[in-house]
């Protein structure tokens, strides 16, 4: 449909141009009007002056270029789009069909009236999560797997849209629940201003179609689990965990955290009117690593998802500086050489308390000319007991000094992750009366009961497991032949079956197996050393070049790396390409080994924790270097352990590390429908806002204004430049002859 | 060796004596019978005792000093280690082997003593090469070297000859005095000076790495630890008395815990009680 239209127009017109002009004409008439004649009567002042104004005014004319347009115009189609929710929150079942379903449903039902609307305006189809995007007609609702809501980005992008303004109307279908910009506290009575502002500017109204209405919503959720993605061992971690509740009144449930199945706390969160409250839970993780954590809340009574009643997390625990408990029993060489070891590491924080004066010494003078300090058991083995890393007894007998009271809770730090190494000597192992005790239960050794001490030189012995061992491999060759035998050993009973045995004494056996002399034990979750002697200061203080003092360092160095698990003590490791993956996603395992060779078949399992699931494994070929990448695609959500296996091989060490595969546990952090925000959408539009089943597309509102655009223009000048001249020739002519004839010069 | 090594617990500190296990465990056997076996037992111990002092060196557990060679004659203040060995027993957890043990600067078995003591009447015996060498790498490796003047007199033949010794053992390391705030002053007593048979000069030292290697004291220390075979005092110490002599013991145990136990009194958790005690 076309139609013409004419218009005048300036083919000269611009601002500059038009203030030279004004300018001009103002002058011109002035200077005019001064140079008139004083005597001059007012009716011919009148007519020289009407006969030069039109003059300036021609001159103006032609400096500007009027000209007639004539332009041909054609109506534009008018556009209405359809545009619905592709987020995962509408996967939500509410009684009985998802969210999805029923916008499929209900676009079938009204595909009558699209089709009018259609024929009419032309429709557009659009769906939108985190952005907006056009799709055919026939895939809305057939998609929700959009990770966020967001309501904001999309109206933006159809205001972009409508630019032209051939956008009459938008259709919104959604359940609102924006999980984007309007996430929070946007109702209808305090919409943000930036976004009521975006919503005014529009020039078509938009009517909003709630999804999800129609039955109560139920639903309790962990929407946010604010936490850092590292955190220090032994100290405490707090997490801040968003619990959101829908249709459920006030109430108290608890929060928990666990870790691998095993509960690390729990604490009571009280939901009230706001269905919105926060909780803070703590913990201390006593282990290096990288750990995957879930919150959980309990799934009550109809609700709609209980995939977000738990959310898990992976968390780098690191360490600070390994925190060293070092009590001696009484001052030694070998305690003095090793305090020289912990001394030059800056990355060890050393809290040592040696026996300077036994209950029966006798210094002659007062406590207050001593440098002695009481020793503070209660509140080592006690109070502080956890925030060690490590605890050496070095020759230290402990019935003195009331610690047997604690060595139950020493072997109960050690079984629950701690780790414990005794020295020897005349106050130790057996010779320290720890034989029966609580300690003994956690060593590798059984012990003699009294003393165990030789003083007789003895050569340590590197066993077949030492000589692979991260304690006592530095590295090819057998560094132990080298070094000066020990002065003396403490000898044990018997070996315990789960110990391992790193060095030997050359010839004194017990049960079938030589006497050891350097043993290790893993306790729980926990680790122990058993160093049967006190003389490794010899390997140290040595005659003769070489070496010098680095086989000593690197054996204490390895012993309590060792003992505190430091993750570059371990022969195989695993490390996964990122912490958390999204569903689908790919994931990729590296496995790099060193110093041991890993015989027989080995592969990577992923297992879904708690209770290691097996959900998929791959057979692992190590390049040359020692190094090798699995991939898998991310399971379902959840919590993952990429555990490497080695086949036929009991003996061979093993690695894991965790992972996450997050399903959409933002989108239902938040799933409860917000027809309030939908409703105020259409209100600051000119929309209307209805449920889903209430409506009827062909009643929704449209823009009513006639959109055109200029198909062709074609431009006349109003005057034509020779007439233009003459005319302004004749006005000037006649103002002259005028004038002449009134007798004015 | 095992009895050797704790006979000084045995007789001078094991709370479980022998008087109090008679009566249980001898009760039902005759007096004179009771009465052999309890010199049997001494016999045994001073046996035992015996053995352990003739051992060319000690237990692990004790403390054993090693005496470095002089020019001329034998020290004069061996006794002075002996009576000094004594008191650590007796008012430390340190057990200590009573004779020090003349080491050859040379041999490998000087790295069998970390603490090693050189006091003698004249100049100090010079060194071969290899003396050189050894002794080098034993203070590097963490070595402890008192050094003491019989005649607390500067410029004794003592004196310069041990630091011409020095000068080449560490090139370029100069003695220096150590001041009052020196953790060795605090490593067990309390003290605020050096003390010795004389008061005239303080402590001088070498550190090498943040560590107190040699420790040189011009005041006979060790001569105002002697005693003579009658238990009598070989020196009387000057100007002070016995006051300065008890201040030379503290100062000798002091010496013998920073050779075992370094900066162990630096560690922050004593230093609170140290300064209240200070202020005392």
């Amino acid at each position: 449909m076309e139609a013409v239209d004419t218009g005048l127009v300036f083919e000269w017109l611009g601002p500059l141009r038009l203030l030279a002009v004004v300018g001009f004409v103002a002058l011109a008439g002035w200077l005019s009007w001064q140079g008139l004649a004083d005597g001059m009567s007012r009716g011919r002042r009148v007519v020289l002056m009407t006969l030069r104004l039109l003059s300036t005014g021609l001159v103006a004319l032609l400096i500007l270029g009027p000209a007639l347009e004539h332009r041909q115009l054609e109506s534009r189609q008018s556009r209405v789009a359809v545009v619905v929710d592709a987020s995962q929150s509408m996967q939500i079942n509410d009684d009985g069909k998802t969210r999805a379903q029923r916008v499929v449903e209900f676009l079938a039902a009204q595909s009558a009236q699209l089709q009018k609307i259609n024929s009419a305006h032309g429709l557009l189809s659009f769906q939108f999560a985190e952005q907006l995007t056009e799709v055919s007609a026939g895939e809305l609702g057939r998609s929700s797997a959009g990770k966020r809501t967001d309501l904001r980005t999309a109206i933006s992008a159809l205001a972009e849209l409508s630019g032209e303004g051939d956008l009459v109307a938008a259709f919104l279908i959604s359940d609102g629940a924006d999980t984007a910009h309007l996430s929070h506290g946007m109702t209808g009575a305090d919409l943000a201003p930036d976004f009521a502002e975006l919503l005014a500017s529009l020039s078509f109204p938009i009517s909003t179609l709630a999804v999800g209405t129609h039955a109560p919503f139920v639903d309790l959720a962990i929407a946010e689990v604010a936490s850092d993605d590292f955190a220090f061992v032994r100290n405490a971690v707090e997490l801040e965990v968003t619990v959101s509740a829908t249709g459920l009144g006030k109430l108290s449930i608890p929060v928990s955290l666990e870790q691998g199945g095993r509960s690390l706390t729990t604490t009571m969160v009280h939901l009230t009117g706001s269905g919105v409250a926060k909780a803070s839970l703590r913990f201390v993780p006593d282990e290096v690593g990288n750990f995957a954590y879930q919150v959980k809340v309990p799934i009550l009574d109809g609700e709609a998802l209980t995939d977000n009643n738990q959310h898990s997390f992976v968390t780098r625990i690191i360490r600070d500086k390994m925190r060293i408990l070092h009590v001696v029993g009484r001052p030694s060489w070998d305690q003095r050489f090793l305090r020289e070891v912990f001394e030059r590491d800056p990355n060890l924080d050393l809290v040592s308390f040696y026996i300077l004066r036994s209950t029966v010494d006798a210094p002659g003078v007062g406590e207050q000319e001593l440098s002695l300090i009481p020793f503070p058991v209660r509140q080592l083995f006690g109070s502080e007991l956890n925030t060690f890393d490590a605890v050496i007894f070095q020759n230290f007998n402990h019935a003195p000094y009331d610690v047997g009271y604690y060595l139950p809770q020493i072997a109960d730090y050690v079984r629950g992750g701690g780790a414990f190494c005794m020295i020897g000597g005349d106050l130790s192992f057996g010779a320290g009366g720890y034989g029966h005790s609580p300690i003994e239960q956690i060593l590798p050794i059984q012990l003699e009961l009294g003393s165990d001490w030789h003083k007789e030189e003895v050569r340590a012995v590197l066993t077949e497991a030492g000589i692979r061992h991260p304690i006592t491999d530095f590295g090819g060759g057998n560094p132990f032949e080298q070094l000066p035998p020990l002065d003396s050993f403490n000898l044990a009973m018997r070996v315990d079956p789960a110990a391992t045995v790193l060095l030997a004494h050359p010839f004194e056996r017990i049960g079938r197996g030589r006497a050891p002399l350097v043993a290790i034990r893993e306790v729980g979750r926990g680790r122990s050393a058993a160093v049967l002697t006190d003389g490794t200061w010899r390997w140290r203080f040595r005659a003769g070049a070489g070496e010098g003092s680095r086989p000593y360092q690197r054996f204490w160095s390895n012993m309590l790396r060792w003992l505190i698990r430091d993750p570059a003590m371990r022969s195989v490791s695993l490390r996964m390409s990122q912490a958390r993956f999204g569903p689908g996603e790919k994931v990729s395992v590296h496995l790099r080994q060193r110093g041991v060779e890993m015989s027989g078949p080995m592969r990577v399992d992923l297992l879904r924790t708690p209770g290691e699931e097996q959900v998929a494994s791959q057979s692992v070929l190590l390049a040359e270097d020692g190094t090798a990448t699995v991939e898998f695609a991310a399971p379902g959500s959840g919590a993952y352990l990429a555990k490497l296996v080695a086949d036929g091989d009991p003996g061979s060490p093993s690695a894991a590390e965790p992972f996450v595969v997050e399903g959409g546990n933002i989108e239902f952090g938040q799933p409860a429908p917000r027809p309030d925000l939908l409703a105020a959408i259409a209100e600051k539009t000119g929309g209307v806002f209805a449920s889903l089943g209430e409506a009827n597309l062909i009643d929704l509102p449209l823009d009513g204004k006639v959109r055109s655009r200029v198909v062709a223009s074609t431009t006349r000048p109003l005057l034509e430049k020779i007439w233009f001249l003459m005319l302004l020739l004749a006005l000037l002519a006649a103002e002259w002859w005028i004038r002449r004839r009134w007798g004015f010069s | 060796m095992i009895c050797s090594g704790n006979w000084l617990s045995i007789t001078d500190k094991s709370p479980v004596n022998t008087e109090s296990l008679a009566p249980s465990a001898l009760g039902s056997i005759g007096k004179d019978t009771r009465l052999r076996l309890w010199w049997a037992c001494v016999f045994l111990l001073i046996f035992c005792a015996d053995a352990a002092g003739q051992a060319p060196f000690a237990a692990n557990q004790q403390l054993q000093v090693g005496w470095l060679p002089c020019a001329q004659a034998q020290s004069p203040r061996s006794g002075g280690v002996r009576q000094l060995a004594w008191e650590l027993v007796k008012r430390t957890s340190v057990e200590a082997q009573m004779e020090p043990v003349e080491v050859d600067p040379a041999s490998p078995d000087l790295f069998r003593t970390p603490f090693l003591i050189w006091s003698c009447a004249g100049p100090v015996a010079e060194l071969s090469e290899t003396a050189l060498s050894n002794l080098h790498r034993f203070l590097i490796l963490g070595g402890f070297l008192l050094a003491d003047d019989p005649e607390a007199s500067p410029g004794s033949d003592f004196d310069k000859s041990f630091r011409h010794i020095l000068a080449k053992l560490l090139p370029g390391q100069k003695l220096r005095r150590l001041t009052p705030d020196h953790v060795l002053f605090r490593t067990f007593f309390l003290i605020r000076q050096s003390a010795g048979r004389v008061s005239r000069s303080d402590l001088l030292g070498v550190e090498i790495a943040d560590r107190l290697a040699v420790l040189y004291s011009g005041n006979d220390l060790l001569g105002a630890l002697s005693k003579d075979h009658f238990g009598n005092w070989e020196h009387a110490c000057e100007p002070g008395g016995e006051l300065q002599r008890e201040a030379s013991f503290r100062l000798g145990i002091n010496i013998v815990f920073y050779s075992l136990c370094l900066g162990y009194k630096n560690d922050a958790v004593h230093l609170p009680f140290i300064l209240r005690r200070r202020r005392l």
